[in-house]
């Protein structure tokens, strides 16, 4: 027997002391000092754990009734995906009440009908209706959109709808 | 003189006073009955297990963790979860095996939180671990460890062996060679096979080995020679 042989018995055994010890193992040992200085070392591993886990731990008192409450107050208190769907449920008024403020902003609103003039924010949307104007420049070099009552002057269909006077917004 | 008429009587009355009825009936009920019970909502059948397994459960904890309050803390987290996963408890299986693994598997996430020491050298160990160890070496550990003194060394120079290990090879070593449970329990604890658990077992018994020797050498480069005897 070798010392990786012995050391693998050794090692197996809780405490070190192999059971079914045989004389190979035996006269290993015997004349091997690092074998028997493991099997010494594996004998005060076990003790060491062994008193680790030996000690006798009562049960603190009211142990149980601490317990019951823990869970009673567990019980109370919603999990997460309540909490998720709560806030959930207050951001969806919350979301159509900003969908429509940008609506309102973007678009115009007026109780009586009609096309409320736009703040200087919209100035991007004015320039943006401006090269769509100029985009329906006709052939007679003038700029024209077709409405219900006819062709009319982009200018002057702009101006009613952006809510522009001679160029100019309401704000100036 | 009324007073002194007074005393017979109440004497009288606390004697004849009938004890309280139980609540929770004398006829012991089997650990499924207990869970059926505490699924329907009756918290004194719940109470019953947990004064049922209380102590084994405090026993496994206090396996891994010495610290009262830390060990409270584990063993309210275990029944609380417990309570909570009852439904998952299958009737006719051993509630005691279900709720070590329970047990386990929290000590072995606490484990897994705290941080490891991987080296331990002779430095770190005090004038008293180090007498345990001259007298563990001198084949006077039994006697060393009869005494309460001798024992608390012991837990504390254990307890700094144990800190060096990862956290599954520390569950696996403490459940065998401390708790003496078998192979196959502990395979059902921790849901691992037997051939991992053996080889974990042998892992820490060997670096545990492997860091006493060098302690050992430590004390011999320190102190005289020790003869063993």
């Amino acid at each position: 027997m070798n010392c990786n042989e012995a050391n693998e018995l050794i090692i197996a055994a809780k405490d070190g002391k192999p059971e079914d010890q045989s004389s190979a193992f035996k006269a290993h040992v015997k004349e091997c000092s690092a074998c028997s200085q493991l099997m010494l070392v594996s004998n005060i591993r076990q003790e060491l754990v062994s008193s680790y886990s030996d000690e006798k731990v009562a049960v603190p008192p009211f142990f149980a009734a601490k317990v019951m409450a823990a869970i009673n107050e567990k019980r109370n208190v919603p999990d997460e995906w309540t909490w998720i769907w709560q806030i959930a449920r207050r951001m969806v008024p919350a979301a159509l009440a900003v969908m429509v403020m940008v609506a309102v902003f973007t678009f115009g609103f007026s109780p009586n009908g009609q096309v409320q003039s736009v703040g200087q924010n919209d100035q991007g949307l004015i320039s943006l209706s401006s090269e769509y104007n100029r985009s329906l420049v006709g052939t007679d070099g003038q700029s024209s959109i077709m409405t219900s009552t006819g062709d009319l002057p982009a200018d002057s269909v702009l101006s009613t709808v952006m809510g522009i006077n001679g160029g100019r917004t309401n704000n100036e | 003189m009324q007073v002194a008429r007074l005393i017979p009587n109440m004497r009288d009355k606390k004697e004849s006073v009938q004890p309280l009825t139980p609540i929770v009936s004398e006829e012991r009920l089997t650990d499924d009955q207990l869970v059926s019970a505490a699924l329907e909502g009756d918290d004194t059948a719940y109470k019953q297990l947990m004064d049922r397994h209380s102590q084994r459960v405090f026993s496994i904890i206090g396996s891994y963790f010495k610290q009262p309050d830390l060990r409270e803390e584990i063993a309210q987290d275990v029944f609380v979860k417990a309570y909570f996963a009852l439904k998952s408890y299958g009737k006719g299986e051993r509630f005691d095996a279900w709720l070590a693994r329970i047990a386990v598997n929290r000590c072995y996430d606490e484990l897994r939180r705290r941080k490891r020491h991987p080296e331990m050298s002779f430095t770190d160990i005090t004038d008293d671990e180090d007498t345990w160890l001259e007298g563990a070496v001198a084949k006077s550990a039994k006697e060393t460890f009869k005494m309460e003194q001798g024992r608390e060394v012991a837990r504390d120079l254990a307890e700094k062996l144990l800190a060096t290990l990862p956290a599954d090879d520390r569950l696996v070593l403490s459940l065998i060679d401390g708790e003496d449970y078998s192979l196959a329990e502990v395979a059902d604890m921790t849901g691992w096979t037997v051939g991992k658990i053996k080889m974990k077992a042998m892992r820490a018994r060997r670096r545990l080995s492997e860091t006493l020797g060098r302690l050992l050498d430590g004390r011999k480069t320190k102190r005289p020679v020790l003869t063993g005897k």
